[in-house]
């Protein structure tokens, strides 16, 4: 299909015109177009924070548009509610699961439109019968007795996107499915995939892998900064194009400049043949003083649980986490007397005491050195800390909340710049903050370095690991499954490594 | 709230320095604190409902506004108030505790027979802080090692605990010749004795609470559990500490009530840990955790106590007053979620307003 097919007079299944949307101090979106015809798989591309998310909120009535339309079959999305999407036939399936771990497969598949006998009862047979009936018309090899809870990770996204197709689908949405699936799996979905294209149902497949759009979609969409960059049919364009509308070959991302790093020194961590949940191999790495070590992966490919295990927040099930050579404290608050900062990837929810003030947000735990609070002394010392960190603001009256991203951020580095921590590991440092906020606290981190502070990144944004990382180890499913130079690698060739399958195709060759 | 003036007391060295030697103009706050703020907004409420209720009730019958009645209103709230402070801590540390009414009921009656049996007054006292003690170590280490919810757990211990009360009383009161008298009827200096251990342990509990790294911990646990773990903080000790510390002042409540009532009464603590709970929502603590202050709570114990004297005063029947308690409960707890529903989720406890709303029904009372 191609951009013929506009002109064709086919309704679309959903058309979104000239759409808009900004938040506060954020462009979120400029001027989106997007145009699906019924039986088109349509993928959007992008990097983090390119406006994919806030399109699909779009999309599904979860927010308004500040300028622009979107019409489903040819009908206003009016009122601009998921209720009014939902009916429409606006589908989306989440990139987190909700499944209802204590029912069955059939009733987590019929969620919300129980079939009914006469008597207004629920018949347990009906509905197993029409459940397994739907799985088996997607492919869905599930038996629909079973508790939901029992069934792998990836069955249970198969087992969602079931009950976000029970009912009848006109557009479908799906929020990169394949994250936390393996190889067969990802062809398991492709095929449900596949048979409802096959009944007309559109799909906008988001998703970071480009072997997935070459087997799947027949248009692509690249959206960078918010704006649409980059719009084709998939048969007229190939790997590098693509790529080169993702990352912004304009843009200058040179490396942020640092002092020449010390000749390798001992390790202050190490990870000895670790195994942990989240992982599905023994895990062996080393973080060296005065290095940014970064480990590039998507969620759930196990690098926040090797941030966890290095910051003592998670124990190892075997092998060994060294500090400085002697086996490292077991637990969270040991590991933190000890020198090793953690900056959560959830600020809002692991990092902040959101409804206190900021300095009670930075004197907490090690940084409260003495037992005396004195509320007075503690707001001084922390805005000096805050200072240091570069925020903004200092203003103790009001609750942390209210405070910027990127302020925010900076409250939670104050807590460990407050100690003398000598390891610093931080789970998506930059995300929700702003672009200047950004590159403030790379400087940050390089300054840190330089004192001689390892500073381990867990990050999803490319350009942020090429711009800071001295080291990147990359990580898919679960495993560490390479490790690049920081200063000469690429953000495309870091999109690349995290694609194993593509790159076990490449190989097979 | 008399923080700020501590605050500018404080001028010595302070350990909590920032290594950051960057040399910064520290602004001064222009304003108070939001938490002090929002702790005021709790707190002048109530204290408007005790001077208007005591003016009521004084222009009714004189006598009610004299010192003399007014230690008596408080001698009545001191097993209640130091019960309250102690679980001001779990609430802003969003825990919960119960059992602590059938712990005041069993500690008198172990402490009643041990007087029975001719034992020492330190031995008697040092058994019961110990049966305190012991009781916290319990839920404690149930709540922070297998993470039970902490209200199953203590509504458990409550009917255990008040069986035992009535188990070792055989369920009649233990008389107590002189164990203790001087708690219960002596004085310190122009105080009654328990009005005086009232106020020390309100004014303890306040500093605890409010100015030392234990109290400011309790505060970020019942905030965010995760951000205080992820910070470094012994989560676990705390809420053990936590919970031993709150047994075993409720254990010292039930030795004072034994004093004042002369008797081990396995009934005695009955129905206490509703109003204990009252009084701390009320003085603008909220369950889920993070908010709450020792004045506040205070000033809930303040209002329960002006309540049921007037009552009494104005010879209102006995069979009301759980009805006045358990209605003050209601409305506090009402009150308190439509201000938050009405201030969007966003923020500081701002219930006054619906409690001002609120006051002429609790005058009417």
């Amino acid at each position: 299909m191609t951009d013929s097919n506009d002109q064709s007079g086919k309704t679309a299944a959903i058309d979104c015109r000239g759409v808009s949307k900004a938040y506060p101090g954020v462009t979120a979106l400029t001027d989106v177009s997007l145009r699906l015809v019924p039986g088109e798989v349509h993928a959007l591309l992008g990097e983090n924070g390119a406006g994919k998310s806030t399109l699909v909120k779009i999309l599904t009535g979860v927010e308004r548009p500040d300028r622009g339309h979107v019409r489903v079959a040819g009908r206003d999305l009016h009122p601009h509610t998921p209720v009014t999407a939902r009916r429409l036939g606006v589908r989306l399936l989440p990139q987190e699961r909700h499944v209802a771990p204590d029912l069955s497969v059939a009733e987590n598949v019929m969620l919300g439109g129980l079939p009914r006998t006469g008597l207004g009862l629920v018949s347990g047979r009906a509905v197993r019968s029409a459940a397994q009936q739907h799985l088996d018309t997607l492919g869905v090899d599930v038996d629909a007795s079973y508790r939901a809870g029992d069934l792998t990770a990836a069955q249970q996204q198969l087992v969602e996107l079931a009950r976000v197709t029970a009912r009848p689908a006109r557009v479908l949405v799906l929020d990169e499915p394949t994250a936390s699936l393996a190889g067969d799996e990802v062809e398991v979905l492709f095929g449900v995939v596949r048979r409802l294209r096959a009944t007309g149902t559109s799909v906008l497949y988001i998703s970071h892998h480009l072997h997935e759009v070459f087997a799947l979609a027949d248009q692509v969409t690249v959206l960078r900064n918010g704006s649409l960059v980059h719009q084709t049919s998939v048969a007229d364009t190939d790997a590098e194009t693509l790529l080169s509308h993702v990352f912004a070959a304009d843009l200058d991302r040179g490396r942020l400049d640092r002092a020449p790093r010390a000749a390798r020194t001992e390790p202050v961590m190490a990870l000895r043949g670790v195994t942990a949940p989240g992982l599905s191999a023994p895990v062996n790495l080393e973080v060296h003083p005065g290095e940014v070590l970064a480990l590039s992966g998507p969620a759930g490919s196990g690098t926040t649980a090797v941030a966890e295990l290095l910051a003592g927040a998670r124990r190892p099930v075997t092998g060994q986490v060294l500090l400085r050579g002697a086996p490292a404290p077991r637990t969270r608050s040991g590991a933190a007397s000890a020198g090793i900062g953690f900056v959560p990837a959830d600020r809002k929810r692991d990092g902040l005491l959101l409804e206190r003030s900021i300095s009670e947000n930075v004197w907490l735990g090690p940084a409260a050195t003495s037992w005396l609070h004195r509320p007075r002394r503690a707001h001084e010392g922390a805005c000096r800390v805050l200072a240091a960190a570069r925020a903004s603001t200092t203003d103790s009256t009001r609750p942390v909340r209210s405070l910027s991203g990127g302020n925010q951020q900076r409250v939670v580095f104050g807590r460990w710049l407050a100690t003398s921590c000598s390891v610093l590991v931080l789970d998506q440092p930059t995300a929700g903050v702003d672009i200047g906020a950004k590159f403030a606290i790379y400087r940050q981190l390089l300054d840190l370095t330089a004192q001689g502070m390892a500073v381990v990144v867990v990050s999803s944004d490319y350009e942020e690991i090429s711009a800071l990382a001295d080291r990147v180890v990359v990580m898919t499913a679960g495993r560490t499954s390479a490790e690049v130079d920081g200063a000469s690698t690429t953000p495309e060739e870091l999109f690349a490594l995290e694609s194993p399958t593509e790159r076990d195709l490449q190989e097979a060759l | 709230m008399s923080s700020n003036s501590l605050t500018r007391a404080s001028s010595t060295e302070t350990g909590t320095a920032a290594e950051a030697g960057v040399a910064v103009p520290t602004r001064t706050p222009a304003r108070l604190q939001f938490t002090t703020v929002a702790a005021a907004r709790s707190i002048v409420p109530l204290l408007v409902v005790v001077v208007v209720l005591s003016w009521v009730t004084g222009s009714q019958n004189p006598a009610f506004l004299t010192s003399v009645n007014a230690q008596n209103v408080l001698a009545q709230v001191a097993v209640l108030g130091i019960l309250a402070v102690g679980q001001t801590f779990l609430v802003v540390g969003g825990q919960i505790d119960l059992s602590v009414g059938s712990l005041v009921s069993l500690v008198g009656v172990v402490a009643a027979r041990c007087f029975a049996d001719g034992w020492s007054t330190p031995a008697v006292v040092v058994l019961a802080l110990a049966i305190g003690a012991a009781t916290g170590l319990v839920w404690g280490t149930a709540v922070a090692l297998l993470d039970v919810p902490p209200f199953i757990l203590t509504l458990g211990g409550l009917s255990v605990l008040g069986s035992l009360a009535l188990v070792l009383s055989d369920n009649t009161p233990v008389p107590v010749r002189d164990g203790l008298s001087s708690w219960g009827f002596g004085t310190w200096g122009p105080l009654r004795t328990p009005v005086a251990m009232l106020l020390l342990v309100v004014v303890l509990g306040a500093l605890l609470l409010h100015f030392t790294r234990f109290g400011r911990t309790t505060f970020a646990l019942g905030s965010s559990r995760s951000t205080t773990f992820l910070a470094g903080v012994p989560v676990k000790r705390h809420l053990v500490l936590l919970y031993v510390g709150n047994s075993t002042l409720a254990a010292f409540a039930g030795l004072l009530m034994m004093a004042r009532i002369a008797s081990g009464d396995p009934r005695a603590g009955l129905g206490l840990e509703l109003s204990v709970i009252a009084v701390v929502v009320l003085g603008g603590a909220t369950l889920a955790g993070g908010r709450g202050t020792v004045v506040g709570t205070f000033a809930g114990v303040l209002v329960l106590g002006v309540v049921s004297a007037s009552l009494t005063f104005l010879q209102v029947p006995g069979a009301f007053q759980s009805l006045v308690s358990g209605g003050i409960l209601v409305l506090a707890v009402v009150a308190t979620a439509l201000a938050e529903r009405r201030a969007g989720g966003s923020g500081t406890a701002g219930w006054a307003g619906a409690l001002r709303r609120s006051l002429p029904r609790l005058k009417r009372t």
